[in-house]
């Protein structure tokens, strides 16, 4: 079966690029472009009516708010503490790297920094260590 | 007799106090709280005083008085210690609530006759009842306490000083007032000290009106300023006339002239250095909002320039790998190939750029590691080889046994192949060769070519850090975009600790950038 990849993100040209790529690695895409369907999703998963995904990609600065609320929203509950979320932003600073790791961040990647190839890797080296 | 203009001259400043601040402070809800709070302690100091004095009523109706304006007392001065701290009432409502009914009714049982204290031929009896009475008042001090507490921990600068002036106040208070109605009733059996009480207060009203008017304190140094020259001039000018010598009241007249003078200036420079002071304070704080805006902006910027790159990178990485079809147009992939390359300089030429700007702000810090700057000048050496042999140019690296340093590699890197790269670009002729030397315990490194030079006036322009300064010379110097990877290597020696310098024998004659690094041997 696909791994499933729930991609937190707004950028609609980094969404297609995302889609495109991800979906060719062989990973099953899903894409929420606010951070309020996010959350939305998250009470979904605890109540049992959506699926787990395997990881997810969250952007920290979206439209409606900023993706660590995503973060501590989800380590929150006991059915959602445990999804792997790796940030994937082109925002960074000592103060939300400090903040993502207090919260529990698997991973922080920067986009820009990575070519496609290096993070279909990572993804996939991430999704091994379950 | 002393005991009572003591008292009166209390009372006298304790609204005089409230008063001024309230005139300094009229626009804000401190000054308006202040001032009903030492309207109250005056009135209390004044009912205290016709307790121990008593006219018009009677000892044990004063008393009624005094006590009910305590109650009145403490719960502004609980609204006060709100205001100040920036709270907003509303998150208070309901304990304000109960407690301004629950004070009313003390203040009304107070009066009813005998249900909290009796007049006992001038001994006032308390009821079990009226311990109610200093609960409330033990629940608004420890509640006040708590929030000044807070707020001296969680502020800094002029907040934090602010609470604690007030908490230093309030605790004196509550202690001594504690000790003259508790402490000292019970060990000694007398109540006579109790006229202490507004002098307690007026120190009270004295350190929350510092805490207030901070501010304008320096603008009072002038008010002071002027109230001692005003009453040394009058005693000079009513000096003669009380002096019957002719001589001396020549003398004296003359030094009240020369005094004129001298206190003219001495307000004139208060008054100029307070000015001064309250300039330098305003740039400090507008410095500080700048910095801050300066940090917003890099990270928003930061942010801004990396969106778009990301998929512009990614897509031509994409058609480069032939994920869409191979291209078939030579012309078109060499095109494409161009376009990436240019798209990885924009992308290092922005990194670095918000790197220099992290590292100034302090957003960002060194990543330090040992590290063998031989063996990094060597990597440099073999990458930009190609580019070198190219234009037919020798690049050489006379290697010298060189210490492990504890440097940012990335970084010193980036600074040194910028050097390089930039010393084979301005060279046509010849080439270039990199030294390096340990002096004065500091390693230097020298990157000398044999390029086009620069003359004194464009090392001085260099030295003096003018790189980006518009101008005929700096065109000249680095051409449009040239100076931004000398500005980069600068920029991360600098936070080494070290420093860039040229030298050069003029135009045409090459010129060797020097970069000193403090050895931190390990």
């Amino acid at each position: 079966m696909k791994p499933k990849i729930l991609i937190i993100e707004d950028d609609k040209p980094t969404i297609n690029l995302f889609e495109e790529v991800f979906s060719m690695a062989g990973f099953e895409i899903e894409v929420l472009d606010l951070g309020q369907k996010a959350i939305e999703r998250l009470k979904e998963i605890r109540e049992g009516k959506k699926e787990k995904p395997d990881l997810i990609l969250l952007d920290l600065i979206l439209p409606d708010m900023n993706g660590i609320s995503v973060l501590k929203e989800a380590r929150k509950y006991p059915e959602t503490k445990n999804l792997k979320i790796y940030a994937l932003t082109n925002y960074s600073s000592p103060e939300s790297n400090q903040e993502l790791t207090n919260e529990g961040i698997d991973k922080i990647l920067i986009k820009v920094q990575y070519s496609l190839n290096e993070l279909i890797e990572i993804i996939k080296e991430g999704l091994k260590s379950k | 007799m002393q005991k009572e203009y003591l008292i009166l001259f209390s009372i006298l400043i304790s609204f005089i106090i409230g008063l001024f601040v309230y005139l300094k402070e009229r626009n804000r809800q401190t000054g308006s709280h202040f001032l009903i709070f030492a309207i109250i302690i005056t009135l209390w100091s004044i009912s205290l005083y016709f307790y121990n004095n008593p006219i018009l009523l009677s000892a044990f109706e004063w008393l009624k008085i005094t006590l009910s304006l305590t109650i009145v007392g403490i719960f502004e001065l609980f609204c006060f210690i709100i205001v100040i701290s920036n709270i907003s009432f509303k998150k208070f409502k309901i304990p304000l609530i109960i407690s301004f009914i629950l004070s009313a009714t003390i203040i009304l049982a107070l009066f009813v006759s005998g249900l909290m204290i009796e007049e006992k031929s001038y001994l006032m009896m308390l009821h079990p009842q009226s311990a109610i009475f200093f609960l409330l008042l033990f629940i608004y001090g420890a509640f006040g306490t708590a929030i000044l507490f807070e707020r001296s921990l969680k502020s800094s600068g002029i907040e934090h000083l602010q609470a604690m002036y007030i908490l230093v106040g309030f605790g004196f208070f509550i202690i001594s007032i504690t000790c003259l109605n508790v402490f000292i009733p019970l060990l000694t059996g007398s109540r006579e000290y109790l006229w202490l009480g507004p002098i307690f207060a007026l120190f009270l009203v004295g350190s929350l009106a510092f805490a207030i008017i901070r501010y304008y304190l320096s603008e009072t140094r002038v008010i002071l300023m002027k109230l001692f020259v005003g009453a040394i001039g009058t005693t000079l000018l009513i000096l003669p006339f009380l002096i019957p010598s002719f001589n001396l009241k020549i003398l004296t007249t003359i030094i009240f002239l020369l005094f004129c003078i001298l206190g003219y200036y001495l307000i004139k420079i208060t008054h100029e250095e307070s000015k001064r002071r309250e300039e330098a304070e305003r740039l400090a704080r507008e410095w500080e909002k700048l910095a801050r805006a300066k940090n917003q902006f890099l990270l928003s910027l930061q942010h801004h320039l990396r969106t778009p790159l990301t998929p512009i990178k990614g897509y031509l990485e994409r058609i480069l790998e032939g994920t869409y079809g191979r291209e078939e147009n030579p012309v078109i992939k060499e095109k494409l190939i161009e376009i990436k390359k240019l798209a990885d300089t924009l992308y290092s030429l922005m990194e670095g750029l918000l790197d220099v700007q992290g590292l100034k702000v302090g957003k960002r810090t060194l990543n330090l590691e040992d590290c063998q700057i031989g063996n990094l000048i060597e990597g440099i050496v073999e990458e930009l080889r190609p580019q070198a042999e190219q234009k037919s140019l020798y690049l050489k690296f006379e290697r010298a046994s060189l210490p492990t340093m504890k440097l940012d590699k990335n970084r010193i890197r980036e600074a040194i192949w910028n050097l390089v790269d930039n010393a084979i670009k301005y060279t046509n002729r010849g080439g270039v060769t990199i030294t390096s030397k340990i002096e004065d315990e500091k390693l230097k490194i020298a990157i000398s070519d044999t390029g086009i030079g620069m003359d004194k006036e464009e090392i001085d322009y260099f030295l003096q850090g003018k790189l980006f300064e518009r101008g005929e010379m700096t065109k000249k110097l680095y051409g449009p975009g040239r100076g931004m990877g000398l500005n980069l290597s600068i920029e991360f020696i600098k936070t080494h600790g070290g420093k860039i310098w040229a030298e050069s024998g003029g135009r045409g004659k090459g010129t060797t950038f020097w970069i000193g690094l403090p050895i931190k041997v390990e």
